[in-house]
């Protein structure tokens, strides 16, 4: 038995989608269709699939425990709001089509633990769980949303703040600012 | 989302949960019995 070297869950950003599940407003990861359960962490696994020789047009999944740092596996949280946020809207690096439909796209700090990957911008990490959940108040194009407070008590689900922070998805500078006056201010 | 090469791996193991978990329902105090009556037995 080997001991931790850290006993404090490391504390990142990252974004999410708001989606509904089965009529259940959840938090969906961006890259994989992953929904975030409440109050039970997601645990991560490599989701990469590799060639399965010698039938080489058939592929397996990847077999070793996420992460690691030979692979890009494991649940991602990142040094800066900035980071996250840019995040927010940029679909183009999404793997496969949302199985959900997408209400809404959340931004906040999450608590990452279990075998880490630290990296030069943020961590890989084999759990994860919501730390704090913030909606911006406008769509991409900037029209208010009319269901948020409806959204935010949903959220609550999680157990953890959900705050409304007064942004548009699209700007994602003010955003930011307007994310750390909240966090400067708690 | 991209956050740069890796530099090092290591364990977290916080001491308090990261989970808000659903506290257990308290289950549902059992109904006081009356005390059984003592069997009588014969003395010797």
């Amino acid at each position: 038995m080997r001991a931790p070297d850290y006993v404090e869950a490391i504390i990142a950003w990252r974004a999410w989608f708001v989606v509904a599940d089965e009529g259940e407003i959840r938090l969906s990861s961006l890259v994989y269709k992953n929904v975030w359960v409440p109050r039970c962490e997601l645990v991560a696994s490599c989701q990469r699939r590799v060639f399965c020789f010698p039938r080489l047009w058939r592929k397996k999944p990847s077999e070793h425990p996420a992460p690691t740092e030979e692979c890009r596996c494991g649940i991602y949280g990142a040094r800066d709001a900035e980071h996250a946020a840019a995040y927010l809207t940029n679909d183009l690096w999404r793997d496969e089509p949302l199985r959900w439909p997408l209400l809404h796209r959340a931004i906040g700090r999450v608590s990452l633990w279990g075998s880490v990957v630290e990296c030069k911008q943020g961590w890989r990490a084999s759990h994860a769980y919501p730390e704090r959940i913030y909606l911006p108040t406008r769509s991409e194009s900037g029209e208010a949303l009319p269901q948020l407070g409806d959204l935010a008590a949903a959220l609550s689900a999680y157990g953890v703040p959900v705050k409304l922070i007064d942004g548009d998805l699209s700007m994602v500078g003010a955003l930011v600012v307007a994310l750390k006056a909240r966090a400067a201010a708690r | 989302m991209d956050i740069g090469e890796p530099e090092r791996t290591y364990t977290v193991e916080p001491l308090e949960d990261p989970v808000p978990r659903q506290l257990p329902e308290t289950p549902a105090e059992a109904p006081e019995r009356e005390p059984a009556e003592p069997e009588r037995v014969e003395s010797e």
